[in-house]
Formats: structure tokens, C-alpha cells, sequence
């Protein structure tokens, strides 16, 4: 998997390219880890470039929303694949995350 | 029958070490397995992503840190689905949680959504398996785009005697055909879903596991329909069913010339005898069956939903379960086998027997022979559409009783309705441990011969399901003494 990263307007635009699963899930933790220890709460993660997810970059995603939340952070999602979108509706997590359709909307609704 | 004529085929096995970083390996693999062998790559994908959470699991969870484990995963590929199975040596879990009606595990939800059945098994010594079934995804008939005609009853549109009919073998191009035939004459009734399916059918008949016989008019048309499926390529007796005539060419003898002609087409084929299951909310079927020549051996009580693919169409509200009655008939010359009946049921099972007239040596077995391998083999065929379960003992291991409570707990979770459960008479062990399978709620209901590499007990179970005696119509005087029985064994035990 692919992490590329820019801030924009004081929000972090994580991109990643590749499968999101139980073995490369650690890098996108160790991303959002990374990001949050040097003190950026607000992050957009665009997803554009992800064909699968498995429940692994789901937990990943879910904790990482969670700890920014705590610290009066959020983290906003964008451009799902409609295979992506699927796992995210069945795990119920649609109503956990603000979802857009093109990370520009994300970033503009911060 | 030859099992070389069955397409059911382990495509490939791998035995992988529990580590995270081999796991894009199975992955892979699964993916590429799946491809090459036609499936979609939406259906890719989930197979996949059940694979990755099933294997996960057992990375994550069955061994300490440290410890080199290892686990296995084989690929079959057989005529309606992919099946996945994934066994482990490692830590015991619950295996219960799978099956879970409301679980918060994601990786649950997600292998869930992504599979039409999971199942999970204890093996013992031998670890814990799951296995992840993905049906292909074949078209219902419902969606082509000429829907059928509606319903044809009346007399007036009875086609002149002077039309010619002709019998022969179907072949699997024709199942759009058949499909329309069964709507025509049942609607979305018919218990055998596959037919609404006529890929699945098609693939079916391929395999080898159901041989038909058609009537065509002078168009080559199908108005007509008699079907043979085998349970599994082993199989020494076929079902005859999906028995079909169109109403305008009914009167003429069209079932039974089909009939005979199937006997003889699968006598052929080494198959020994055809059972049957026909309705009770009439007698004509059983009539038919008796006029055939074939044998009452039992009855399977609230057997049928009356809305199996029609529940799950919503085209009809569910009522009570209807009970269908047992017919054997012999197909190629009997041979002479040594039965050990239940002590119980001995006189019954004997009546049943001399009505039949198979030949066979009737032992009572002696209860301090237990003779028990180490591990039970229960074969397990599940029907979500029927809520129902066919289980076949093919060997009694010293976990057996632990075996099928656990298959039977599993079983009521997932809510099925009925349990069918088919015990070898070939082996004593049936005959002493049916008292204590009795006493699981499992009773009598009949005798199915040839049917598990000799003659099988066949009992049922009944989850709490509502059955009256009063709705079920007895053709025969023997057949009345069969089904008292039944009734009076259901009593006993499910009080």
C-alpha cells in the first residue's frame, strides 16, 4: 500500500493506493500515529485509490477517529469505491464517519 | 455411477504458517484460484475478504506468540458454489460466535455478508475448522426477460389426442425450458429450488448428480418432466422427483412411461433403487407411487415449508409445514444384506421390511459390542430455503453423541425447523445408541434402503415446529399403520 500525505489549510490529506488489509493496515496506524503525535488533529483520508478493506483497516480507521475525537479532532473520509462502500455499510460504519465524494468537499467542510 | 462423471474437485491446498506476513500468499491465491476458475469479481472478492477474516482469526488467536503454528486451507470447487476450508491445530475458540444472531464482531459481520453459509466444526485432536461457501451466481428464471405464461388449468385447453409425444433423456441446455414448465404447473411451490435456477440445474445434471427424462410434443417443447438426483456421486439410490406434466397433456400416462423410462435409464447407470417423497395434502401422488409399485417406508412429518423460494419471494404467507410420505422401488435385482435393527422399532422396521420384500438377515445387535472408531463422520447437508438439515452418519467415533449435540445446537441456532438424520443399519452401533439419540428428541420415522452404502434408520427432529396429524391424507392401509406409528413415536418424544 501507498501512503502519500499534503496539509492543506490546516488539514492533513492522507491518500492511499492499494488494499487496505490485515497485513498492511499497521502502515496507515503508524501514518495516523505519526501525525497525531506531532499535533495534527484534522485529516482527510482519501480513498480513491483503494479496491479492498478488510475489517483490519476498518479497526484501524475506527480507533484512529476515535482518538481525534478525544482531542477535539475528526477525520473525514472521501471517495469510496463502491466495493469499499459496501464493507463500510455492513460493518454499520456509514453512520460513524462523514463520508463525501471527492476529498475537496472533505476538506472544505472542516 | 461413476464418481470420475462428478465435477466436484479440490483445486488447490496450502499449509501456511501463522504469520501475518504470509497471509497476502492465501489471499492471493484464493483470488487467483477463484478466477481462473469463472467466478465473478464481485464474488472474487467476497470469497477473499471471508478467507482474510477466517485466517486472521486463527493468526491472531489460535497460538501464543512464539509458537509455530500452522494452518490449512484448501479451495474446493464443486457444481453450485466455491467452498473454502480453513483448519487449525491451535487454541480452542468459540466457534459458536460465528453463527451468532446478532454478533459486534466486524470480521463476523463482514465473513457473514460475504458468504451464503459458513459452517464450523470441532475436530477433535485434529483442531477446528471453518468452511466458506459462495454460491455462483446463477439467474433465477424469475429474471428472464419473457416471463413465463400464467397458470394453464382448464380442460377446454387440452391438446388433441392426436398430437405425438416423445420421451427422452434432457439435456442441460434445455433447463430455461424446464424451469418455464415447473412455473407453469407449481408457480414458485416446488421444493427443489435449484430448478428455478437453470444455470444451477444445468450445472447440476453436468455433474452428474441429476439425470432427466423429458416428454416434448411435435415441436420438441417440453410438457413433461421426471428427475433423478443423487445426494452425493456415492449415492446408490436416487431420488425421483420434480415430476411435472403440463395440465394439457395430462390423462395420457405421460408419469409413469417417464418413470419407467428413468428406472431403466438409471438401473443402468448401477443405480439400485429410487426413493421417493410425495405430498400428503392429497393422496393422488402416493396413488401413483403405489400403482408404480413402489413401497411406503415411512414419513417424514412437517417435512416441507409451503413457501421455501416463495418465503423469500414474500408471495405467500407462511403456514404450516406439510409431511411427505416415503416410497422406495427397486430398480436393478436386490441383494442380500445383514441389518441390525433397534430394539425398539424391531417390529415395525420387520413389517416394513416384509412389505418391501427386500431381501435381508435381521439381527437385534448385542449392546456390550460397541465397537467405535476414534473419530464420528456426520455428513451435514443444510437448506437455509427449507429450513431443514440432512444428516448422514457415515461412521461412529467415540465423540459421536458430543458430535451430533453440537451439530444439533448449531443447527437450532442458525433456526432450522427440521433435522432429518440417516443412521447406517449395517452397523450395531445404530441399533444401541439409537435410544440414546431418542432421547435428544430425534424419533422414528422410517426406513430408507440402500441409502447410506446399505439400508439407513432414518429419524427426525422437529424444532419446535407445530404439526397436526389431522392435516395429512393416508393413501394405503399400510401405509395408515406407518404413520400412527410415526405420530405416536413424535408424541413421546416431543413432549
Amino acid at each position: 500500500m501507498n501512503i502519500t500525505e499534503e496539509s492543506v489549510n490546516e488539514v492533513e490529506i492522507i491518500c492511499l493506493k492499494g488494499r487496505l488489509d490485515a497485513y498492511n493496515s499497521n502502515l496507515l496506524e503508524n501514518k495516523f500515529n505519526e501525525l497525531i503525535d506531532s499535533g495534527k488533529l484534522n485529516m482527510v483520508v482519501d480513498l480513491a485509490g483503494v479496491d479492498y478493506i478488510s475489517s483490519s483497516g476498518l479497526r484501524v480507521m475506527l480507533s484512529s477517529l476515535k482518538k481525534l475525537n478525544k482531542l477535539g479532532g475528526n477525520l473525514k473520509l472521501s471517495s469510496l469505491q463502491p466495493y469499499v462502500q459496501e464493507v463500510f455499510e455492513i460493518a454499520g460504519f456509514t453512520q460513524l464517519f462523514a463520508i463525501y465524494a471527492k476529498k475537496e468537499e472533505a476538506m472544505a467542510s472542516f | 455411477m461413476s464418481p470420475a462423471t462428478v465435477d466436484r474437485e479440490t483445486l488447490a491446498s496450502l499449509k501456511v504458517k501463522a504469520e501475518l506476513k504470509l497471509l497476502p500468499i492465501v489471499l492471493r491465491t484464493v483470488r487467483d484460484v477463484a478466477s481462473s476458475y469463472g467466478l465473478d469479481e464481485s464474488s472474487v472478492r467476497d470469497l477473499e475478504l471471508a478467507t482474510e477474516e477466517a485466517c486472521h482469526n486463527v493468526i491472531e488467536h489460535a497460538y501464543e506468540p512464539g509458537e509455530h503454528g500452522y494452518y490449512k486451507v484448501k479451495i474446493h470447487r464443486e457444481p453450485t458454489c466455491f467452498r473454502i476450508t480453513i483448519r487449525d491445530q491451535g487454541m480452542p475458540f468459540n466457534l459458536q460466535r460465528l453463527n451468532e444472531d446478532k454478533t459486534s464482531d466486524i470480521g463476523v459481520k463482514l465473513m457473514r455478508a460475504c458468504t451464503d453459509e459458513i459452517k464450523s466444526k470441532y475436530l477433535g485432536k485434529k483442531g477446528k475448522m471453518v468452511e466458506l461457501i459462495k454460491n455462483f451466481p446463477f439467474e433465477s428464471v424469475n429474471e428472464f426477460k419473457s416471463p413465463p405464461v400464467n397458470s394453464i388449468s382448464s380442460k377446454e385447453n387440452l391438446a388433441p389426442q392426436s398430437e405425438k409425444i416423445d420421451l427422452r433423456l434432457m439435456r442441460p441446455d434445455e433447463t430455461v425450458s424446464l424451469a418455464k414448465l415447473i412455473y407453469r404447473v407449481y408457480g414458485y411451490t416446488y421444493p427443489h429450488e435449484e430448478i428455478y435456477y437453470p444455470e444451477k440445474f444445468a450445472s447440476l445434471m453436468k455433474s452428474g448428480l441429476v439425470t432427466s427424462c423429458v416428454a416434448v410434443d411435435e415441436q420438441d417443447e417440453i410438457v413433461g418432466h421426471l428427475g433423478v438426483f443423487l445426494e452425493t456421486p456415492e449415492d446408490h439410490v436416487g431420488e425421483s422427483a420434480l415430476a411435472a406434466v403440463d395440465p394439457r397433456y395430462r390423462g395420457r400416462g405421460l408419469f409413469p412411461k417417464m418413470k419407467k423410462m428413468m428406472m431403466e435409464e438409471v438401473a443402468a447407470k448401477g443405480i439400485l433403487g429410487l426413493y421417493s417423497r410425495a405430498v400428503t395434502v392429497h393422496v393422488a401422488s402416493q396413488k401413483s407411487n403405489v400403482k408404480m409399485g413402489a413401497k411406503e417406508t415411512g414419513f417424514v412429518l412437517a417435512h416441507s415449508p409451503p413457501t421455501a423460494i416463495y418465503k423469500k419471494m414474500k408471495t405467500e404467507e407462511a403456514k404450516i409445514r406439510r409431511t411427505v410420505a416415503l416410497f422406495y422401488v427397486l430398480v436393478a435385482p436386490d441383494q442380500e444384506q445383514t441389518v441390525f435393527l433397534p430394539y425398539k422399532h424391531q417390529h415395525m422396521l420387520r413389517k416394513i421390511y416384509k412389505h418391501t420384500g427386500l431381501k435381508r438377515i435381521l439381527k437385534i445387535a448385542d449392546p456390550d459390542k460397541v465397537n467405535l472408531a476414534p473419530h464420528s463422520d456426520i455428513y451435514s447437508h443444510f437448506l437455509p430455503e427449507m429450513a431443514s438439515a440432512f444428516l448422514r452418519v457415515n461412521q461412529y467415533g467415540t465423540d459421536f453423541m458430543d458430535e451430533l449435540k453440537l451439530q444439533t445446537k448449531d443447527l437450532k441456532e442458525k433456526k432450522v425447523e427440521l433435522i432429518v438424520l440417516d443412521l447406517p443399519l449395517k452397523d450395531p452401533n445404530t441399533a444401541i445408541l439409537c435410544p440414546l439419540i431418542e432421547k435428544m428428541g430425534f424419533f422414528f420415522c422410517g426406513l430408507m434402503p440402500e441409502y447410506l452404502d446399505g439400508d439407513a434408520l432414518r429419524l427426525q427432529y422437529l424444532n419446535n415446529v407445530a404439526f397436526d396429524p389431522e392435516n395429512v391424507d393416508v393413501y394405503s392401509e399400510f401405509a395408515k399403520d406407518i404413520f400412527n406409528y410415526i405420530v405416536q413415536e413424535w408424541k413421546t418424544h416431543s413432549s
